[in-house]
């Protein structure tokens, strides 16, 4: 099933000055429930100009958001709906926290829903939980944690909204590897366990092969290409020409696989590669080196 | 040689300020440290290990709580010095927005060189190149505050290397930036480094950016646990990992793949070297 749709919309920053940029340009795409989109793109490319469309940050110059079929920006109604229905979660979103403890920092997003106490008591410690904060935590000042858990306290906040989907610009940004895989670990398994669709913007080619299972790349303010990871990972010159890249084992395995040697390029994990590297020396592979 | 050296630590401790009565840990313990002129050294650890102290340690942002650090033979610790340490010592931080000043982005480049009282003709000079080594000339008059964070970033950097400091130390610059980006400024990085003959300290969570360093340093909980080339730190597999660190996926792979009983090599860095190996490996037979 559809979840969102992005039909031909365009968007200009600045409009009828000088610094006119077009951001976005005739995209149209849908998502479907469920489903881990990445959304890859240079710098500049209008990654977050898009992701905010999703939940009426800002109004397509022309075109239209959909969400369950329905325009999000009919009417002040429907836009605020697309508000609590679609979780954005900015880059760095740690700098964001405010509030005096991470209880009420994270209950801040469902308080402005109009729940009741007890559910917006049930729903921080549910998002507590999948962020792995514990109850000790919960009463300390956010800003006497430390990086990582800052950012953690932080996707907590979008998540107690119970998306339906939930959008993070960079989720690992700034990470050191332990706390980056962390993070992603923690994103597939809220996904997992609540069905809903989460979309992550990145810049981490491997980020995005190991979590994603479509990929939409922007290019200039275009769609230049979306498909499955291997669709997607088997243009490598494609992808290197638009500022982006491939995981570096994608680059070793294209190689190996371009000298003769019969392994799969599209391999992305270690976990894979080493498989995949056995399979051929058992199989007797050193005869076709 | 001792007057090689630039930047030097001798037994420095630095803990934060307790909002409390208690007193938050030390920060960073009793690090001794060399980092000689024109070196290129990476710096790693995990979120908290320390790194971004070091930085604003060398740069007398803080002073140490005991021991004594030297730039250029200058005690940090000396506050009629601070001036000419950052002229020596510049650093560029993870946030752009927090150093941006002005309102067009060759203004921001020109703000540090003009405060140094650098003649104009020399500044515009030094503003166009540095823009165009990070790539960011055609944007010399856009407003920064509409740029992207990675873009961002990049003007940032042009600031300090208009200052042409003998020293930048580069607080994890790419974290924001997309692959060819962060490609770009790492070029930027060692352009100015082996042509120009500027110190880069360059603080990273990419371990395929420290494999390009002359020198790496990694960091936990406060402690330097290693220092070496990239080649003999990365040999140290168990001590990364304890330092809550990982080696870059192609030397991942040569371990498991050493330990799985293949012939591959422990010292592999790049992807270049993994399929050099490789090739080696499978005309060898491949299996130990």
């Amino acid at each position: 099933m559809t979840v969102l749709e992005a039909r031909d919309v365009s968007y200009q920053y600045s409009v009828g000055t000088p610094f006119q940029i077009t951001a976005l340009e005739h995209i149209s795409f849908s998502v479907e429930k469920g489903e881990l989109l990445a959304i890859i793109g240079h710098t500049g490319s209008g990654k977050s100009t898009l992701i905010q469309h999703f939940n009426a940050l800002l109004k397509p110059t022309s075109g239209q958001i959909l969400l369950y079929g329905k325009d999000i920006n009919e009417t002040k109604e429907t836009a605020r709906d697309a508000r609590f229905k679609v979780g954005l979660c900015f880059q760095y979103p740690e700098y964001q926290l405010f509030e005096s403890t991470v209880y009420k920092d994270i209950a801040f997003g469902p308080g402005n829903m109009g729940l009741s106490k007890e559910e917006i008591d049930a729903r921080v410690r549910r998002a507590a939980a999948f962020v792995g904060l514990t109850e000790p935590m919960l009463e300390k000042s956010p800003f006497d944690l430390s990086g990582g858990e800052k950012r953690r306290v932080a996707i907590a906040g979008v998540m107690a909204m119970e998306p339906e989907v939930l959008i993070m610009d960079e989720p690992a940004a700034g990470l050191d590897p332990r706390g980056r895989r962390k993070i992603l670990e923690m994103i597939e398994n809220y996904r997992r366990q609540t069905g809903s669709t989460v979309i992550i913007v990145s810049h981490s080619m491997e980020d995005v092969a190991s979590l994603a299972e479509r990929i939409l790349v922007l290019n200039h303010g275009k769609i230049a290409r979306m498909g499955t990871v291997d669709e997607v990972f088997s243009h490598a010159e494609e992808l290197q020409n638009m500022g982006l890249n491939i995981p570096q084992l994608t680059g070793i395995f294209t190689r190996l696989n371009q000298l003769g040697y019969g392994v799969n390029p599209l391999t992305y994990t270690v976990e894979q590669a080493k498989t995949e590297i056995l399979r051929y020396l058992h199989k007797g592979g050193a005869a076709d080196g | 040689m001792e007057n090689d050296s630039l930047i030097k630590f001798n037994d420095v401790s630095y803990r934060y300020e307790s909002d409390t009565d208690t007193p938050l840990p030390l920060a960073i313990k009793n690090i001794d440290l060399d980092i000689r002129k024109g070196e290129f050294v990476a710096v790693l650890g995990h979120n908290g290990s320390g790194k971004s102290t070091l930085a604003k340690l060398a740069n007398a942002i803080l002073a140490p709580e005991s021991g004594k650090i030297f730039v250029n033979g200058m005690d940090t610790s000396d506050e009629s010095l601070e001036y000419e340490i950052r002229q020596t010592v510049g650093v560029v931080f993870q946030n752009p927005d927090n150093q941006i000043v002005a309102t067009i982005v060759e203004e921001d480049v020109a703000f540090g060189p003009e405060n140094l009282g650098i003649e104009p003709k020399e500044i515009r000079r030094r503003v166009d190149d540095a823009l165009k080594s990070v790539g960011m000339y055609e944007y010399r008059f856009h407003e920064p505050h509409k740029l992207s964070g990675g873009q961002k970033q990049r003007v940032a950097i042009a600031g300090i290397m208009a200052m042409q400091t003998e020293c930048i130390i580069l607080d994890e610059p790419t974290a924001m930036l997309d692959p060819k980006g962060r490609e770009e400024v790492m070029k930027a990085m060692q352009r100015l480094n082996k042509e120009l003959g500027v110190t880069i300290v360059l603080i990273t969570h990419y371990m395929d950016e420290a494999v390009k360093a002359d020198r790496v340093i990694v960091m936990d909980s406060g402690r330097i646990v290693l220092d070496g080339t990239p080649r003999q730190v990365f040999a140290e597999e168990e001590t990364i990992e304890k330092a809550g660190l990982e080696l870059p996926d192609c030397a991942k792979l040569a371990h498991a793949l050493k330990r799985s009983g293949v012939n591959m090599p422990s010292d592999i860095l790049t992807p270049d070297e993994f399929v050099e190996a490789f090739q080696r490996c499978v005309s060898g037979g491949g299996v130990l």
